[in-house]
């Protein structure tokens, strides 16, 4: 149990999220169920679909298949389950709808190949593991992603594990620069303040944005496109102003528009719903937080290990000893385990 | 028959689609049933008495058992729509297993429902049987385990328990050989091969490749720029038993097959049976929706006679009196008995006879639907029409002037008084000169007043009080001891809408032959707030017209 020992008995449900594709999210999720398998914890399967896809964009877009054993719960679309080899007890059909038909929750009677195919809002992943858990899973496993446009977001899992490897660049202190900062984004301080969470999460849920002001006073903003978003909220920003919670996803244009615009945005705290909305690299986010910039968000994502790939599948790879230490300096106290060239 | 009980429209203008909104279904059975509900005309008269026979019982039996309420909710919420999966069903096309459990789920979803029937009263309803289905959940529970989940049985099959049993075994062979030979290798190379069967090692690893080259259980399968890949082999008794369950899992697949088609088979018979069932989930699941509603609205089971005659006493219209409600204030209960023949009603501005004629309208349409009503009581003679002008909205969409509308919408209408409608009219004639439109109104009410239609016309028309052989109502209108009282109060009030209805008496009182039509609108302007000079001038202008005759 080198991998599934961080949540086991811990958590209920993990997710696992890739830093690109090809870092290794796939190879993580088989050797937790492997491990699984062999310890013989009961496991539930799902993963965030996309919303309101086309048919045909949601056929052809990658899901991961998964080789399931006995016992293994799995939430997913109709037509994955039907179009699997695997025999399977149906225990029930909700009501979460996806391109790919109904999301099921069936028990594997024997092992084999399914794609996971989940619900499509943070909402019904909570009720699909929920479903799972009661009839018998021990842990959930959610296959998430970052980078999607839709809810897919790891913080609605208890645990995190986040794969990433030699594919996010050819330069290792790159590679391993662009992990740390991911894992930050990822530990974003959390608003301390109980009701102005709950006010923040309330206007964040509305897809909203707002200033708050020392009396506590709300300005809502009128962002028709994404275009101007910096100038609008950097005008809005007055001598007073203390939050300014923004939905969606923090871009670098929305920053430097803001510190243009506005006096006064070193006295604002920026609110975002969690690390994925953040849409910045390493060196942007160290020359924002240099200029002041000071950001929390209302989910933290616990990240409990990361899996490293060495190999990048254009053919280069890392020294996987020099890897794994280096990945491990920078990364302490969060466990790093290679999933590809280390022995078990 | 050809044409319509009312103009479409008619419904949001007063209040019935809002109300309507207010009576919800759980399943889309019960919505289907929620789309059909439309009023019944007069020589439909059983199928109404029927719909609150079945209400009233229905009432009965839940609120004499509050537990009840909770039981059919959630009993309801479970139902989904199988109506597509039944269409396959009958096209006798294997269905797949997923179909199966949303057969089986609701089939035992129908059997919870049918015992909480039993459990009740509800059990004396006709409409209400549902058709025996235990036959059909053995089917597709043959275990007999009560569980809602499924999967294609053993006991489905003989054969199908054999190849399955084959199948563990082979799957145990499998296992217990491969895990031999990954013992062997571990031995021999020191290396533990990965789940997957794969051992990778660096190329500088000399002594490792070494050690793997020379063990005969594994081989190299790919290569890295900086690792090898080598996976472990299989044995000769490998490669047998994979192959023997492959051919078991095809033959584990083709007796799957055949139950599935037959199972279909068998379940095919019970495709009516099952429809029928539906229904009543449907019916069961509207009249659990109107018992609700009714509960809403606190409404009262409309007495049926000999139409078209209503009587309404404590009457209320349930969207106003909400909204009055979020205002802290009460409706003022409605009394009014109407006839054939044309009913006028007068009274003080703002005296709310536009809400008395949507209250007339909602409360017939909901009766002749077969609904409960918001009344203390009401007698409901049913009518084959309804006709409501109300000016002003109806005109901006036709394209029309208020005048012009109401005169086309009318003329419409007249060919069939003598089938016993309702006409409903607000401020006839309001839209054009008070000479002529008192001259108009005066022919249409002359025209309507022996006819076997019931008419009721609102207007501020002096002369209308005078036409012979009509029944006329006035609004009782402003509690002017009141007003004298609260004087200065109103005055500081002036700007807050709605202060106004503290100091009216909504209440409808008959009014003995030919009195006047009372002159209020001056008086109601001023405590609205109203230029004093202006109210002066009106004042001075009206002197010498005098008071009434």
């Amino acid at each position: 149990m080198e991998l599934l020992k961080y949540a086991y008995k811990k958590y209920n449900t993990l997710s696992v999220v890739g830093m690109a594709k090809n870092a290794g999210k796939t190879v993580t999720l088989n050797r937790l169920i492997e491990e699984a398998a062999e310890a013989q914890v009961k496991l539930g399967i799902t993963s965030t679909g996309r919303d309101g896809e086309r048919l045909d964009l949601v056929t052809s877009t990658e899901k991961p298949t998964i080789y399931i054993h006995e016992g293994t719960l799995v939430a997913t679309a109709a037509e994955t389950l039907l179009a699997s080899q695997v025999k399977l007890e149906i225990l029930e059909v909700t009501n979460f709808n996806t391109a790919l038909g109904q999301v099921v929750i069936a028990r594997a009677l024997d092992s084999g190949l399914v794609e996971i195919a989940g619900p499509t809002t943070n909402h019904q992943i909570k009720v699909a593991a929920e479903m799972m858990k009661y009839f018998g899973a021990e842990l959930i496993l959610v296959d998430g992603a970052i980078n999607r446009k839709t809810a897919a977001a790891p913080s609605i899992t208890e645990g995190t594990i986040l794969a990433t490897g030699a594919v996010i660049s050819r330069n290792i202190n790159k590679a391993i620069e662009d992990t740390l900062h991911q894992v930050r984004l990822f530990n974003l301080p959390v608003v301390e303040d109980h009701e102005m969470s709950l006010l923040a999460r309330g206007i964040i849920e509305e897809k909203t944005f707002a200033v708050i002001n020392q009396r506590g006073e709300i300005t809502y903003l009128d962002i028709a496109t994404s275009l101007n978003t910096g100038i609008i909220i950097g005008d809005a920003i007055k001598e007073n102003s203390t939050y300014i919670i923004i939905s969606g996803s923090l871009t670098k244009k929305t920053l430097e528009d803001i510190i243009a615009v506005s006096p006064y945005y070193k006295n604002v705290k920026i609110i975002i719903k969690d690390g994925t909305r953040v849409f910045l690299n390493s060196k942007d986010w160290g020359y924002f937080l240099k200029r002041g910039i000071s950001l929390e968000v209302l989910d933290k994502i616990n990240v409990l290990a990361v899996t490293i790939n060495p190999v990048a599948p254009s053919g280069y790879s890392f020294n996987p000893r020099d890897f794994k230490e280096k990945m491990q300096e920078a990364l302490r106290p969060i466990p790093v385990v290679d999933v590809v060239m280390e022995e078990l | 028959m050809g044409m319509p009980f009312m103009e479409s429209k008619l419904s949001e203008l007063i209040g019935l689609k809002e109300v309507l909104q207010g009576l919800q279904v759980l399943t889309s059975y019960g919505k289907a049933v929620k789309e059909e509900l439309r009023p019944f005309l007069p020589e439909e008269g059983d199928r109404i008495t029927k719909a609150l026979d079945n209400l009233a019982f229905f009432k009965e039996a839940l609120d004499s058992r509050l537990e009840l309420q909770l039981l059919l909710k959630n009993n309801l919420s479970q139902f989904k729509d199988i109506r597509g999966t039944l269409k396959r069903l009958e096209g006798g096309e294997a269905l797949n297993i997923i179909e199966f459990f949303e057969i089986k789920a609701q089939l035992m979803e129908m059997s919870e429902l049918q015992s909480i029937i039993q459990n009740s009263r509800l059990k004396q309803m006709e409409a209400l049987k549902l058709l025996s289905i235990e036959e059909v959940i053995k089917l597709l529970d043959p275990e007999g385990t009560g569980l809602k989940t499924f999967y294609l049985y053993d006991s489905y099959d003989e054969n199908l328990k054999v190849i399955r049993k084959e199948k563990k075994d082979l799957e145990e062979e499998i296992t217990k050989e491969k895990n031999r030979i990954k013992e062997i290798i571990s031995q021999e190379t020191q290396l533990k091969p990965k789940l997957n069967g794969e051992i990778i090692v660096d190329k500088q690893d000399k002594d490792k490749i070494r050690r793997l080259m020379e063990s005969p259980w594994v081989f190299l399968s790919s290569e890295s720029f900086r690792s090898l890949v080598f996976r472990v082999k299989s044995s000769s008794l490998l490669d047998e038993l994979n192959s023997k369950l492959l051919l078991v899992k095809s033959i584990e697949e083709d007796y799957e097959q055949e139950v599935r088609q037959r199972l279909t088979q068998q379940l095919k018979i019970y495709g009516e049976a099952i429809h029928q069932n539906i229904k009543v989930v449907g019916e069961l699941d509207f009249l659990f929706g109107k018992y609700l509603l009714n509960k809403r609205i606190d409404g009262v089971r409309p007495k049926l006679v000999e139409g078209p005659y209503l009587q309404i006493e404590g009457g209320r219209h349930p969207i106003v009196e909400r909204t009055l409600r979020s205002k802290n204030q009460d409706f003022t209960p409605i009394d009014i008995t109407l006839k054939s023949g044309v009913t006028l009603i007068t009274g003080a501005n703002m005296g709310g006879k536009t809400v008395i004629l949507k209250l007339i309208a909602l409360t017939t349409i909901m009766a002749q639907m077969g609904l409960y009503v918001p009344a203390k009581r009401a007698y409901i003679g049913p009518v084959s029409f309804i006709h409501f002008s109300i000016g002003d909205q109806q005109s901006l969409e036709a394209g029309l002037s208020t005048f012009g509308a109401e005169i086309f919408y009318l003329k419409n209408t007249l060919h069939r008084v003598e089938e016993g409608g309702l006409i409903l009219m607000d401020e006839l004639a309001r839209g054009t000169n008070p000479t002529e439109g008192y001259a108009i109104s005066k022919g249409i009410m002359e025209f309507l007043k022996d006819k076997p239609t019931i008419s009721v016309i609102t207007s501020h028309f002096d002369g209308l009080c005078r036409v012979k052989d009509i029944n006329h109502l006035q609004v009782v209108g402003l509690k002017m001891d009141l007003i004298a009282e609260d004087k200065d109060k109103i005055v500081k009030q002036q700007q807050a809408e709605g202060f106004l209805e503290e100091y009216m008496d909504y209440r409808l009182q008959p009014v003995s032959n030919g009195k006047a039509v009372p002159k209020d609108a001056i008086f109601v302007a001023k405590l609205l707030g109203l230029k004093d000079e202006i109210i002066q001038e009106a004042e001075r202008a009206i002197k010498p017209l005098g008071e009434g005759e």
